[in-house]
């Protein structure tokens, strides 16, 4: 039996939990990456994939990859708990201080495990009416929700839902509509994506006034540079909406630019992921391309953004069912989420940062997230 | 010649839904005329069509076709527990079955189907299913099986009147009247039904929100399930001599559900989705002259609107026309032409103008009905449908019937069939935003089929036996899934169905007890090309039984069907296999002319836990009361 490593994580507890791409919503973890010293915990060391399910028909489940032992375990919640099963479609996860959050779609709830991705008490449904995704700080999980029947149109009853971890309550509400989606924290302000109308929400913490920035188009997911600026996929339903990459700086709360790319996907998975040093963005996006008469080509995948250059280039392409892209902290390999169909097991492709492929793993029905703890 | 005429009758009056009633004896017999569909049979002879009993029917007015077809058929019905409901034939999807009334195929052009749960029993004067494709006589999306929804021209003389009522546990509420107006050369037929269900059962709910730290289920009460349905449906029929008539249906449907959450979402305020349909068909049919002449048209306003929301309005409108010829050629041998014209408007949110605006659909067709050896009845039926922007394939269909033996006491009949069958794309399919795909092609089935029945004839009873065997290839079956990076709408899969259908049924009187049994039992087989699994939510095994005994005044009937193991998602989740069993009892007290009567219903006695749809709660034990009243006055 493997012993269990209680040094482990950062400051003191020794958590050094890297949430998946996204995770730059925890700046305060993603700012120390010294690894030199770190235990690794084998117990729990490894990438893990949340797979989203069949909407409505349950199947969601998750997938431990041990990418320093290459050992990958399905239905991971299963085995660490017999008899009890994911009620929900998950629809983000992450890590948080000591714990895993997931957020559960049909069924709406917020269910906290530890990181052996045990249950620490039942799930959280009150306060939480189609929530999307969370960050936290201090001793609160900002979650955005939808609201309990979403107008699809302009999402007027969108609303930030605060969670308090030791309470183990929804506190209050912040009333934002335009269906927020994903969220990021800087300089005391919270960031949420208007996934309905074409603007990022900014909340003052302190004093919960909210004001907004423009966009060419609705938004869907951030990750911050090492200024703490913010990059944000610009994702829209609206075959004439000018999609790509928006850069948000949070001193002055301006659009500083928008770089161009066509067919962002909308997707509510990991879209947007940024390597290590946050050096290297990637996207998933493709369109429709006509080549020849009525011929209509689907073209593009994946692509990286290097944030020196501002340019996009090609990284990987081909793959059909891209549903999102997660990097590796430890050593930057790019795992890219397949989903062949919302009932069958997904795959995730691996690359090194060369785009070299490295291997395929099986994992459960639509993989849309991944967070990484070590 | 008198013993033939007595098996016919005997064919005739037994109501079993499960075999296939002779139809050319049942149209002979009855002097039913079924009206806008009848050439479905004639050119069709060996297909397999079903009639559900009409008795049966009348005996759970308050049905919808969803569950009229869980209790009398087997054929699987994917839904929850009365808001949505599709029907799927031979492991085949929701909208590979066609629905037809009149001249209309009433599936909805931007899902591809129609919700089985909104469509009322009460309306229609028969209902028959066809297993396996005929996109050769019925178009695009008839490559599982087809319902037709029949109505009868009885030319009525004088009135009648049928009122219906039926209070049922759950909150079930039922009252539709049918009023017949005529003098034998007109007629007007006006039925009209409310139905409500708050759909608030009980069920055992192992999602419930305390189940991380305690997964033993809890009996919980289902929320935001409640049906609304409205429905009138009107004809107006009139006969300038016997040969030549007008017929016209016009039927309205307003229908309200709330979106049933699943078990794990029980506690959550429901959405709600509206329905409005307008469905009209008017034909004229002339016979006087050696052709036989019919000319129809009709148009069809299909409106959904989602939470009240009026900018997700999803609204189609439809303009049809069809002519159609046919001649004798000799007394064996028929043929006929036609050609059905669509005008279609889609008007959806989510659609660009720039790329659908309107699409016009014609098709073109022709039927040879031959008897090319004694006791031998065979059609070639072809079509070729012309979409505009888009390539649709032609469509041939071989079937054939051979009476092999025949005597007074049996006959041994040898069916088969060979067909293509095709599905054009949905709208949303192809225009759905960003997601709708250019690129798709249309559905292409190739449907192979053979059959043995067997009759047998012993003084007043019969017994029938029938077995089936079919092979079914789908090539660019459509999905939606995801695409490089969006899900979208593909060409994905080659499926493989094939199966062995077996039909029992049985016509016995003892003593003064008219009795009918039977038993269906199908084993299905369905697969991707080349993959081993079997298709999600395709039951390898489904059966059905039933026994309807009367005697004077009284009847029972009890039914059970049984769907087997249903794979739900491809990693190994499946819904385990279930059995019901229901129950009626009923009185009929008739006064001359008149009657009158009362339908005890228990549904699942035997309260068994199941899910037609994952994670979707269905209801327990459920009761009813139907109250029924038919008064006549008819000219002689």
């Amino acid at each position: 039996m493997k012993t269990k490593n209680k040094s482990f994580v950062l400051k003191g507890k020794l958590l050094w939990s890297l949430a998946l791409v996204l995770a730059l919503g925890f700046n305060s973890c993603s700012n120390d990456d010294d690894n030199k010293e770190q235990i690794i915990n084998e117990e729990i060391s490894g990438a893990y994939f949340l797979n989203y399910g069949a909407f409505g028909h349950g199947g969601s489940s998750i997938t431990r990859y041990d990418f320093r032992k290459d050992v990958n375990t399905n239905n991971y919640f299963q085995a660490q708990n017999p008899g009890i099963i994911l009620n929900s479609n998950i629809q983000y996860g992450a890590t948080y201080k000591d714990s895993v959050y997931l957020i559960g779609n049909m069924t709406d709830e917020l269910i906290s495990l530890d990181l052996y991705f045990r249950p620490g008490g039942n799930a959280i449904r009150e306060g939480l009416a189609n929530p999307r995704y969370f960050v936290g700080e201090g001793d609160l999980l900002y979650i955005s929700c939808w609201g309990a029947k979403p107008d699809y149109k302009t999402m007027p009853d969108s609303y930030i839902a605060v969670y308090n971890t030791k309470t183990r309550k929804v506190e209050r509400k912040i009333d934002l509509p335009g269906g927020p989606e994903g969220l990021a924290l800087a300089n005391g302000k919270l960031y949420a994506a208007l996934n309905y109308i074409p603007k990022v929400a900014v909340i003052d913490l302190s004093t919960e006034a909210i004001t907004s920035i423009d966009l060419p188009a609705v938004s869907t997911y951030f990750v911050s540079d090492a200024d703490n600026n913010l990059y944000l996929a610009i994702a829209s339903y609206d075959p004439g909406a000018e999609t790509g990459l928006a850069y948000i700086n949070t001193s002055t709360d301006e659009l500083e630019h928008n770089y161009k790319l066509p067919g962002v996907s909308t997707t509510y998975a990991s879209i947007l992921a940024e390597n290590s040093n946050a050096g290297t963005l990637y996207l998933t996006a493709a369109s429709w391309v006509e080549e020849g008469t009525n011929n209509w080509v689907q073209k593009g995948a994946i692509w990286s953004f290097d944030t020196e250059t501002k340019e996009f280039s090609e990284f990987i392409t081909g793959l059909e069912g891209a549903q999102g892209i997660v990097v590796n902290p430890v050593n930057n390999d790019v795992y890219i989420l397949l989903s062949p169909s919302a009932v069958e097991a997904g795959e995730v492709a691996i690359y090194n940062a060369k785009g070299e492929h490295q291997k395929d793993i099986n994992v459960g029905v639509s993989p849309y997230w991944a967070l990484f703890l070590d | 010649m008198r013993y033939l005429l007595l098996l016919i009758s005997l064919l005739a009056s037994c109501s079993a839904f499960a075999g296939n009633p002779e139809p050319m004896i049942i149209d002979t017999v009855h002097l039913e005329e079924v009206t806008l569909v009848s050439d479905y049979r004639k050119f069709q002879p060996g297909a397999k069509i079903d009639r559900l009993d009409s008795q049966l029917l009348k005996g759970m007015a308050e049905a919808n076709l969803d569950q009229a077809l869980s209790r009398l058929s087997p054929v699987y019905v994917k839904g929850n527990a009365g808001g949505l409901s599709t029907i799927r034939f031979r492991g085949t999807s929701a909208s590979h079955t066609s629905i037809r009334f009149g001249g209309i195929d009433i599936n909805s052009l931007t899902l591809g189907h129609a919700n089985a749960s909104g469509l009322a029993t009460y309306l229609f004067d028969g209902i028959s299913l066809q297993y396996g494709g005929s996109s050769a006589i019925n178009g695009s999306g008839s490559i599982g099986g087809t319902i037709y929804l029949e109505q009868q021209n009885k030319w009525t003389k004088g009135q009648k009147l049928n009122f219906s009522s039926t209070i049922g546990s759950f909150g079930e509420k039922f009252y539709g009247t049918k009023i017949y107006l005529g003098k034998g050369n007109w007629e007007s037929v006006t039925k009209a039904y409310w139905f409500q269900k708050e759909n608030n059962f009980y069920f055992n709910n192992p999602f419930h929100e305390n189940s991380y730290t305690n997964p033993s289920p809890v009996r919980e009460r289902q929320q935001g399930a409640a049906i609304e349905n409205k429905g009138f449906l009107q004809e107006i029929n009139y006969r300038f001599n016997a040969g030549a008539n007008i017929k016209s249906s016009f039927w309205y449907e307003d229908n309200w559900h709330e979106i049933q959450p699943n078990m794990a979402s029980n506690n959550k305020s429901p959405a709600e989705l509206q329905d409005n349909n307008f469905r009209s068909w008017l034909e004229y049919e002339n016979r006087n002259s050696p052709f036989l002449i019919k000319i129809g048209a009709g148009y069809v306003h299909d409106e959904q609107l989602y939470q009240k929301n009026e900018d997700q309005l999803i609204v189609t409108d439809r303009l049809l026309s069809e002519a159609s010829a046919s001649y004798k050629t000799s007394p064996g041998s028929e043929i006929k032409a036609g050609a059905l014209y669509k005008y279609i408007v889609p008007d959806v949110y989510s659609y660009s103008k720039e790329v659908i605006d309107y699409e016009q659909q014609l098709d073109l067709y022709l039927s040879y009905y031959f008897e090319p050896l004694k006791d031998l009845r065979a059609t070639v039926n072809v079509r070729q449908m012309l979409v505009s922007n888009f390539k649709a394939p032609f469509t041939p269909a071989l079937v054939l019937e051979y009476k092999a033996a025949s005597s007074p006491k049996q006959q041994l009949t040898l069916t088969g069939g060979l067909s293509r069958s095709y599905r054009i794309p949905t709208f949303n399919d192809r225009y759905w935003g960003t997601q709708g795909n250019p690129n798709l092609k249309p559905e292409a089935g190739i449907n192979l089929e053979a059959g043995l029945g067997y009759l047998r004839q012993m003084q007043h009873n019969h017994m029938r036996a029938k077995v089936n065997l079919f092979y079914m290839d789908v090539d660019n079956w459509i999905e939606w899934k995801p695409g490089f990076v969006d899900w979208e709408a593909q060409n994905v899969e080659r499926v493989i169905s094939k199966g062995l259908e077996l039909q029992l049924q049985a016509t016995v009187a003892f003593n003064k007890i008219e009795s009918q049994w039977g038993a269906n039992y199908s084993y299905n087989p369905v697969k991707e090309h080349n993959k081993q699994k079997q298709l999600i939510y395709t039951p390898k095994h489904s059966a059905n039984l039933y026994a309807d005994l009367n005697w004077k005044k009284y009847g029972i009937t009890a039914n059970g069907s049984y769907i087997g193991e249903r794979t739900q998602i491809l990693q190994g989740q499946s819904l385990p296999g279930h059995f019901l069993t229901n129950l009626s009892l009923r009185y009929r007290l008739n006064y001359k002319e008149h009657g009158l009567q009362f339908t005890a219903q228990m549904l699942n006695i035997f309260d068994i836990d199941y899910q037609n749809e994952a994670l979707y709660a269905m209801p327990g034990r459920a009761f009813k009361l139907n109250i029924s009243i038919d008064l006549r006055n008819e000219g002689r």
